[in-house]
């Protein structure tokens, strides 16, 4: 009795794989757990001969009943799980999309190309030390020419010509390099500054803008040395332009610098393989800043005392490096303000 | 300047190319280009000839055809050219000739008559651009010289920018002697002048009235000299330099300035009246006319050279044309002076007036020098132009320049340059450049600096000149190690905060533009802006460029309407400038105030349309559109985000220039007071008149904003608040007003009377129309209601809000729609 008993469990199992798998509907699958486990199933007949058993047998055949129809309600489930993953495929599979289409977005906006170069440099030299500063534009000319050792009637005045305002005794800086002034007026050495701002120069035409942005630099102590300001120059051009990029400085002349330099950049267009290129005219080389080491004349005028201190202040254009870096050809773009230009920095 | 390469071989006999000459030059400081290459790509089969015979082309009625002579050969050759007659000096191109332009010449058959090689134009040897017929040669060349030999080609001419500090260099022997001193190679001088001086009396009488301004006064008469053209060499090198050759005379005093850097001039001796020469400033209002023909009223600033009745020269500038070398010359005086660079710049500056002599002189020319270039000059002359000395030469020069003596300490090189440099690194190229020196007691060397170097006084000065010669590139970079400075780096700077607001309004859409800081004073008038004249510019480049700017919108106007002309669409631009304002002067503060203004500027819609939304195309186009409430909402959020608890208001305004009903003030409270208010700004939608006046189609919004408080109250406000556990009760209210009572002043007392609990509220419908009455419109508020430390009932909720209606009620007289 027991061992048919079992048997009659066991062909439960085995007959109810045959059935699944030919049912392909949820309501196939409710018919048959109904078929297996209802009322009037396979199983409760089969359980109908539990009373005939002994008192012996009863409890392993029920607990092997059980075991049972927990085997046949877990393979119910698992073909119902099965079936509703396969009509969700069948219906994603129909909601077809192309990923090609185009995607939805805000309108994003630009910062202008002169104040990118701007934040990118200011970084550098935060973190190589330097505070950032400014100082007015509109000068006397006590800090834009007396003090950076320009006397009234010297040659060095060509360079820069000047727009005064009307009564004739203020004027619009032509240089950043007044803020070294003020500042060197205001305290004592260590003094590690670069002020940023627009400079203007009466002139105007296709290279020449009558107000443009200069960052000018100044590095005091009591040990700065010309080698140090190749080092620290340096360090900034080639983290601005690229690790690759070489240098080479210049004997030039700035009247509030001595030694003075000019800095030149390797082409980064033509990297010395193009005769007529362009930028840099088949030399290899672009002028980038103008540097030197602060000349005493400067020191005395802020009172500081040369023998003690040294220094070195730089000075080089916005739109000049904006134009090397983004490969910007015309000068007067930066100033056009059209929605096409902007929008592609 | 301009200089022949060539030139300076005859003062160092170098063996570099020009290319590297350049490079050595610009690592010296003199940065240089190579400007042209004259008779580059001629070869030597094109020679001087000389036409024996010209007969008609048997077969062309155009061509010609010449015998032509070189050497002992005659040659047959067709030439298409009428220009040119038997006997004249032609250039020949030979059979195997390779011209510039690439054209090889060979014996060919023109119309069945042999032509063996081709005479040339100026165009065809590259010489000039265009050209008209052959270049015929000066009658004295000799024949079948190669055509570079003869006309002295094959140089390459350089243009050097020299700095204003090395006058010295504004000559071919002062660039010499740089370049000598770069290739360690001697510099070669003029030998001596050779030439009979004359005794006896002088022809004129010398009277320096400024001794501080004409510091020597050298000069010679010549007799018996027949003015004409200048040789051809002289003539190639002159215009090759950018100087204009006029005769032999004049020719002579530019070459000979440009050799030795010394400005010389020389005056028809005829035209010299009473036999002076005044050394004088001149009388304020006398007139002149110089060289170029221009009529000159002078001042008593301006040092002239007069005789003893008129103006003759302007000191160091320009000379007179009354009394200049002409055709019919045949005495000269020559001149050869120092005057001071301070008083030729202020002249030449004043008239507009920049010449080769002003240009030196100004650059400091060196005084020592006048005589030997008056000598070089005479010699010259003679050889050019025959004639002899007439009468003793004066050299006024009671006070002579002395080689000043500078120290030079090695500590100091070290400490200044980073390196030690031992004796011979310092001496020898120093010596080089004529700058002559000894060790002294305890290690410091002591120079004779010469006096065409007036730049080096100091030792500051040397130690640049050591630097230089010994090659910026020879000393190593090193990376210095740093003091800490407590005053700038503790401080913030308000850079962070300008860079804060352009993220923000980046994300938003805005691009950053950039004007002008001045503008136009018609601009300004436009849209009502009140400024001082004292911020007009005294020079401006042209009215648009003519004022100071006191606000930066009308330019973003400006800019807007561009790019709506340009085809640009949906516009948001936003500038962050300083703006200036004239104030009155005192206490030593500077009368001119420059604070940082923010200025936004939009048109057309937010963004052009995602397809997805194509649908709802039209209930889109009321909503895209860029309004004055979009400009608010961009500003409220930019305050909020960089100013938090600071609170704004808006207020009426009423400007011209925006539609009488889209604009408003901005006041801000000012921090740490109580109910204390600062402007913030402004901001509207341009008048449709104004856009029609600026045809401008579409609607312009505009806003300023003063950052003054941005810079300074940074982020000080921020406090967190803690984040309640409990949750929060929404509860809708809506109301029906008045129209007149602005919806702004429903919200506040909303926020004055919602009670401890009310956390949020904001609008969240307005209406108008049926079925409420004219007059009236319905606004529905969201507000939001908790307690830090509960959950609130319903109850409570409920009593709060009743409590508000009746305050509504009250105050407004706001009705439950």
């Amino acid at each position: 009795m027991k061992e048919d008993l079992l048997k009659s469990l066991k062909s439960l199992t085995d007959d109810l794989d045959g059935s699944v798998q030919k049912v392909q509907t949820e309501a196939g699958l409710s018919e048959l757990k109904a078929t297996y486990l209802g009322k009037k199933g396979r199983l409760t007949e089969v359980l109908k001969g539990l009373g005939k058993l002994s008192s012996e047998d009863r409890p392993a055949v029920g607990a092997k009943a059980n075991e049972i129809k927990n085997i046949i309600e877990g393979r119910l489930r698992s073909a119902l799980e099965s079936l509703q993953r396969q009509s969700i495929a069948k219906e994603l599979a129909q909601d077809t999309f192309d990923i090609s289409l185009p995607g939805r977005t805000e309108v994003v906006g630009n910062v202008h190309p002169i104040s990118q170069i701007f934040a990118e440099a200011r970084h550098i030299f935060e973190g190589l030390g330097f505070a950032t500063c400014s100082g007015p534009e509109i000068e006397d000319d006590y800090h834009n020419f007396e003090a950076l050792n320009i006397p009234a009637d010297h040659p060095a005045r060509d360079l820069q010509d000047t727009f005064y305002l009307k009564d004739g005794r203020w004027l619009l800086r032509t240089h950043t390099s007044t803020v070294q002034i003020h500042i060197m007026e205001n305290q004592g050495a260590p003094v590690r500054m670069i002020a940023p701002g627009a400079v203007y120069r009466c002139d105007s035409d296709v290279t020449h803008t009558p107000m443009f942005h200069q960052i000018e630099g100044l590095w005091v102590d009591d040990r700065t040395t010309f080698g140090d300001l190749k080092g620290v120059l340096t360090l900034f051009i080639q983290q601005m332009f690229g690790d690759g990029t070489k240098v080479r400085f210049r004997p030039s002349f700035f009247p509030f610098t001595e030694p003075s330099a000019e800095l030149d950049m390797s082409c980064h267009i033509c990297a010395w393989k193009n005769p007529s290129c362009p930028v840099c005219k088949g030399t290899g080389w672009l002028e980038i800043l103008g540097c030197g080491m602060v000349d005493p004349a400067v020191f005395q005028c802020v009172g500081y005392d040369p023998e003690k201190i040294t220094g070195f202040a730089f000075g080089m254009g916005l739109e000049r490096m904006a134009m090397i870096k983004f490969g910007i050809n015309d000068l007067r773009l930066f100033f056009e303000n059209d929605l096409r230009f902007l929008q592609q920095f | 300047m301009l200089a022949s390469f060539n030139w300076i071989k005859d003062f160092v006999d170098f063996k570099a190319d020009a290319p590297e000459l350049v490079r050595r030059l610009a690592m010296a400081g003199l940065e240089s280009e190579i400007l042209s290459q004259p008779g580059k790509g001629i070869d030597d089969h094109v020679v001087t000839a000389q036409i024996l015979k010209i007969d008609k082309h048997p077969n062309a009625d155009r061509l010609s055809l010449c015998e032509v002579q070189f050497n002992d050969e005659v040659s047959p050759v067709v030439c298409g050219a009428n220009n040119m007659k038997a006997g004249d000096k032609v250039v020949l191109a030979r059979p195997g000739a390779k011209l510039p332009g690439g054209l090889v010449i060979k014996v060919s058959k023109i119309r069945k008559v042999e032509s063996q090689g081709m005479l040339c134009s100026e165009s065809e040897l590259g010489l000039a651009d265009t050209s008209e017929g052959i270049l015929i040669l000066p009658p004295e060349t000799p024949l079948g010289l190669p055509l570079t030999q003869a006309l002295d080609l094959g140089d390459t001419i350089l243009e050097i920018e020299v700095t204003p500090n090395r006058g010295d260099c504004l000559s071919i022997q002062g660039l010499s002697r740089e370049v000598a001193a770069n290739f360690h190679l001697p510099f070669k001088s003029n030998e001596t002048p050779t030439f009979h001086e004359a005794t006896g009396k002088s022809q004129v009488e010398v009277n320096v009235r400024s001794q501080e301004r004409c510091g020597r006064y050298a000069c010679r008469v010549l007799s018996g000299i027949k003015v004409g053209p200048s040789p051809q060499h002289v003539v190639r090198r002159l215009e090759s330099c950018g100087i204009r050759a006029i005769n032999n005379i004049v020719d002579a005093t530019n070459y000979i300035m440009l050799e030795t850097g010394q400005p010389l001039h020389a005056f028809d001796l005829k035209e010299i009246r009473r036999g002076q020469i005044n050394i004088r400033t001149a009388e304020s209002g006398e007139k002149m006319k110089t060289l170029d023909g221009i009529d000159r009223e002078l001042n008593c600033e301006d040092l002239v050279i007069a005789d003893g009745e008129r103006i003759l020269a302007l000191a160091g500038v320009m000379g007179g044309e009354d009394s200049g070398v002409s055709e019919a010359t045949t005495e000269i005086l020559l001149e050869s002076a120092w005057f001071q660079a301070g008083s030729v710049r202020k002249t030449a500056r004043r008239l507009g007036l920049q010449t080769e002599s002003s240009y030196r002189f100004e650059r400091g020319v060196d005084p020592s020098g006048c005589v030997a270039a008056i000598n070089r000059l005479t010699e010259v002359i003679l050889e050019v132009a025959g004639g002899k000395v007439l009468g003793s030469t004066i050299d006024h020069y009671p006070d002579p320049v002395r080689p000043i003596e500078v120290t030079l300490r090695p500590s100091r090189i070290q400490r200044i340059l980073g390196i030690a440099l031992e004796a011979p690194e310092i001496m020898t190229p120093l010596q080089a450049l004529g700058i002559s020196g000894e060790a002294g007691k305890g290690g410091d060397y002591h120079f004779q600096i010469p006096t065409y170097r007036s730049d080096l006084n100091r030792e500051i000065d040397l130690i640049e000149e050591v630097a230089r010669l010994y090659g910026y590139d020879r000393i190593p970079a090193t990376y210095p190690s740093i003091h800490l400075s407590e005053l700038l780096q503790a401080k913030g700077n308000s850079f962070d905060q300008l860079d804060h607001i352009r993220t923000l309004l980046t994300g938003w859409g805005f691009h950053e533009v950039l004007h002008y800081s001045f503008t136009s004073h018609e601009l300004l008038k436009k849209f009502s802006q009140e400024f001082s004249e004292e911020q007009s510019l005294l020079n401006p480049i042209s009215e648009d460029q003519s004022v100071m700017r006191p606000a930066l919108f009308p330019q973003m106007v400006q800019t807007l309407q561009s790019n709506v002309f340009k085809g640009n669409k949906d516009l948001r631009f936003f500038e962050l400038r300083p703006v200036y304002r004239f104030d009155r002067e005192g206490d030593g503060k500077r009368p001119f105030q420059e604070s940082w203004h923010l200025c936004l500027g939009m048109s057309g819609a937010r963004r052009s349309p995602h397809f997805l939304e194509k649908e709802s195309a039209t209930a889109l186009k009321e909503f895209k559109g860029l309004t004055l409430l979009d400009l608010k909402g961009y500003l409220e959020a930019l305050f909020h985000r960089c100013l938090p608890g600071i609170k704004i208001a808006e207020g009426p305004l009423n400007l011209p220039y925006f539609h009488p009903n889209r604009q408003m003030s901005l006041t801000l409270q000012t921090p740490g007071t109580q109910g204390e208010t600062v402007a913030g700004g402004f901001m509207g939608r341009l008048h449709p008149a104004v856009l029609a006046e600026m045809d401008v189609p579409v609607p312009i919004l505009i806003g300023e904003i003063y950052l003054d408080l941005f810079l300074t109250e940074w982020k000080n406000s921020i406090q967190f608040e803690e984040i309640s556990p409990f949750p929060t009760i929404w509860r809708d209210i809506n109301l029906i007003v008045d129209e007149k009572t602005p919806s702004g002043e429903v919200l506040r007392v909303i926020r004055a009377q919602g009670g401890l609990w009310l956390r949020r509220a904001e609008l969240f419908d307005l209406y108008r129309g049926k079925p409420l009455e004219a007059g009236k419109k319905a606004l529905t508020y969201r507000l939001e209601y908790g307690a830090k430390d509960r959950t609130l009932t319903d109850e409570e909720v409920n009593g709060s809000r009743e409590k508000l209606l009746e305050q509504l009620k009250h105050t407004l007289g706001a009705t439950l729609r």
